[in-house]
């Protein structure tokens, strides 16, 4: 393996066996012709991958990807069926919610108790205690048997000791979406310090947004099998194409016909489409035109902080469809969602539209963002009667620049007004 | 010597090292057992000290006061009785617990990485110090019906590592099968039943016809009971009985090997299981 590597997996399968009754287990054991009981359930199929010294990964992925099965794999708890995994320096993983804490002891004799196990001398565990409750912050809970805290106290208690006990590899599944805002916040301060430290992280979560800050990439998973290893950004996009069902079928139909088609049309070509937008949905519906204008009503891709501007799409309906949700987001260019809305949060009533129908929607509002680069998705989507139905997606169709003659923090101006008196 | 003897006696060896490297976690670990057997008790770990005296108490009011019992062999019934039912409770203590050891930890074997083989060594380390406790209150009526420690006493070291080898093997294979098969511990707690009455505890091995005397044999508990005994009342070295010693440690190695080549062989699933 090499020097740079902190973990590398070949061809990792974990296979499930299921019995239909328990009994079926013993049954199989002793059955003289080996008749096979069971079915096999692969939980992770021919997995790849490799991760380098001081990476942070995202691994996503549905529920029942096999995210937490290749976490278990990985801190060594679960034994792969077939493959190899190989592990360079110290793990400490903080699976589904939890570490190894004995319900019956306290906080204080937990720490001491993973400490021991994570092979600390009692005397470095000492030293450690304060750090690890100023961190958990759960006051004289500490002396409380751990089966008495919240969920929150539990995963605060859980991930101040599986951050204390200096490992090269922190693994974390889906455990911060229990703690408050301040102290998620309070946690990926502390991943930055791991990254500056050169440590690995392989992080688990369905918090996208923290995916997109934190992770320098990230792995997609869906049915045991690895979809894409690739940019946090991108790994999110596809994330959220499969929970809508739309990953598969989607490069059959973006096609050089479709592109071709969508050339002729006069505002795409008024400013530059991002050669790298996604496209998916089932096409009852197409956005098949969308352009961004000013407030001189004209098309462009810079906009000034301050003035009035407007989103505007075209949606052909292949089948008629009642009451659609045409929908815009704009995000900055790390991914980070910034607003968006749509005619279903707006309350507006959008009416039954018929095969071959054009709906010629404009989104007008004023601009309160800051100098930077941003992004617009657009979408045609709707609740049908048992679920959420995509028709049409763009996402990250334009970029498009604000341009400010001030600079506020963050991204938002709130356009304050400010009175100063003497008295 | 056979190259596969050499490989077992290296294994058997390296075991040793092995748990030795790792005693502060041993260690640790069974002290956090056996304050979580305790754990919400007023009392605390003073019923690990109260429950063996009170035991002892009533065989003492049972079978001198009440039921007046002829001396054995010269030797007050407590006394004998004492000898041999001592380490028959840690014997079921170790094996009945260690069964579960699995089981009860499952909360670290499902989410931490750890040598798991270590779990039932600490159920039966646990099991360890209320036998040396009541090895000491043994001591002390010995002590006070006239009988001085002298040097035969020593031996009862080499017993206790007999019978920490032997839990051990049978542990593993119970304890790794437990987690399969629920069953196992009602199993093995009804063959601990048995195993009471089979072995010599409460009757002398002189009552039985001479030609029994191979099935009580069989029991490698029985070697341990009798070495108790000849330790501590008729004063024998074990190397005297060299036939039962090979006997015993032919035994016991099986049942430790084939309880470290299934625990081995079951360990990689346990997290499936649990």
């Amino acid at each position: 393996m090499h020097k740079d590597l902190a973990i590398k997996v070949e061809n990792l399968s974990k296979v499930y066996r299921l019995y239909d009754k328990s009994v079926d287990r013993l049954k199989e054991l002793v059955h003289p012709l080996r008749k096979k009981y069971h079915k096999e359930f692969y939980a992770l199929n021919d997995i790849n991958f490799e991760i380098k010294k001081g990476e942070t990964i995202g691994i996503i992925g549905k529920n029942g990807s096999g995210k937490s099965t290749l976490l278990k794999i990985l801190s060594g708890v679960v034994t792969p069926t077939s493959g190899k995994v190989y592990v360079l320096g110290r793990i400490s993983s903080l699976l589904e919610l939890g570490i190894g804490f004995n319900p019956e002891f306290t906080g204080i004799q937990n720490i001491y108790l993973n400490g021991t196990i994570m092979g600390c001398a009692k005397r470095d565990i000492d030293d450690k205690v304060d750090e690890i409750l100023s961190f958990a912050d759960i006051g004289d809970f500490a002396y409380q048997p751990v089966k008495m805290y919240s969920s929150g106290m539990f995963a605060r208690l859980a991930f101040a000791v599986a951050i204390n006990v200096d490992p090269d590899i922190l693994i974390i599944d889906e455990a911060l979406s229990v703690g408050d805002v301040a102290f998620q916040s309070k946690c990926y301060r502390k991943f930055n310090d791991f990254k500056k430290a050169g440590k690995t992280i392989l992080l688990v979560t369905h918090s996208l947004d923290s995916i997109i800050k934190y992770c320098d990439r990230g792995i997609v998973l869906d049915k045991g099998i690895k979809i894409e290893e690739t940019s946090a950004k991108e790994a999110v996009d596809i994330y959220k194409r499969l929970m809508v069902d739309c990953y598969f079928d989607q490069e059959e139909k973006i096609n050089d016909e479709d592109k071709k088609e969508s050339q002729k049309i006069i505002w795409k070509n008024g400013i530059p489409v991002n050669p790298n937008y996604l496209e998916y949905g089932n096409r009852k519906a197409e956005i098949i035109d969308a352009g961004i204008f000013d407030s001189l009503n004209k098309l462009s891709n810079t906009l000034e902080n301050g003035e009035f501007f407007e989103f505007r799409i075209k949606v052909r309906f292949n089948e008629t469809i009642q009451e659609p949700i045409f929908a815009y987001v704009i995000k900055d260019i790390k991914g980070t969602e910034i607003t968006g809305t749509n005619t279903l949060i707006e309350s507006e009533v959008t009416g039954v539209f018929h095969k071959g129908d054009i709906a010629y929607v404009k989104f007008k509002q004023e601009l309160n963002l800051q100098n930077q680069s941003y992004m617009v998705s657009f979408g045609c989507t709707n609740y049908t009667l048992e679920d959420f139905e995509v028709y049409h997606r763009l996402y990250d169709f334009f970029i498009f620049q604000v341009i400010s003659n001030k600079s506020t923090s963050g991204v938002f101006d709130p356009k304050s007004q400010i009175y100063i008196e003497r008295i | 010597m056979p190259k596969p003897m050499i490989n077992i006696i290296k294994q058997f060896c390296l075991f040793w090292i092995d748990l030795i490297k790792s005693r502060r976690l041993i260690l640790d670990l069974t002290i956090n057992d056996f304050r979580t057997k305790y754990l919400g008790s007023y009392l605390g770990i003073m019923w690990a000290f109260i429950q063996p005296s009170i035991t002892i108490l009533i065989f003492w009011f049972v079978f001198e006061v009440g039921f007046k019992s002829k001396p054995m062999d010269n030797c007050p019934f407590i006394l004998w009785l004492m000898a041999g039912i001592i380490p028959w409770f840690l014997f079921s203590e170790g094996v009945m617990n260690a069964t579960n050891s699995i089981l009860d930890n499952s909360y670290l074997v499902k989410k931490v990485s750890f040598r798991v083989s270590v779990l039932p060594i600490i159920k039966i380390l646990s099991a360890l110090i209320i036998h040396v406790f009541f090895l000491g209150v043994t001591f002390l009526m010995f002590f006070i019906l006239g009988y001085r420690p002298n040097v035969y006493s020593i031996q009862l070291i080499y017993y206790l590592f007999c019978l920490s080898v032997l839990v051990i093997g049978i542990s593993w294979a119970t304890s790794s099968l437990a987690v399969y098969f629920r069953d196992t511990n009602q199993i093995v707690s009804v063959f601990l039943q048995f195993g009471f009455w089979l072995t010599p505890v409460f009757w002398s091995f002189d009552i039985l016809p001479v030609k029994y005397y191979f099935i009580v044999r069989l029991n490698p508990v029985y070697y341990i009971v009798q070495g108790y005994r000849e330790s501590l009342i008729y004063h024998e070295w074990f190397w005297n009985s060299p036939n039962i010693t090979l006997y015993f440690w032919v035994e016991t190695l099986a049942l430790f090997f084939i309880g470290a080549i299934l625990f081995k062989n079951l360990k990689p699933y346990f997290a499936d299981e649990l």
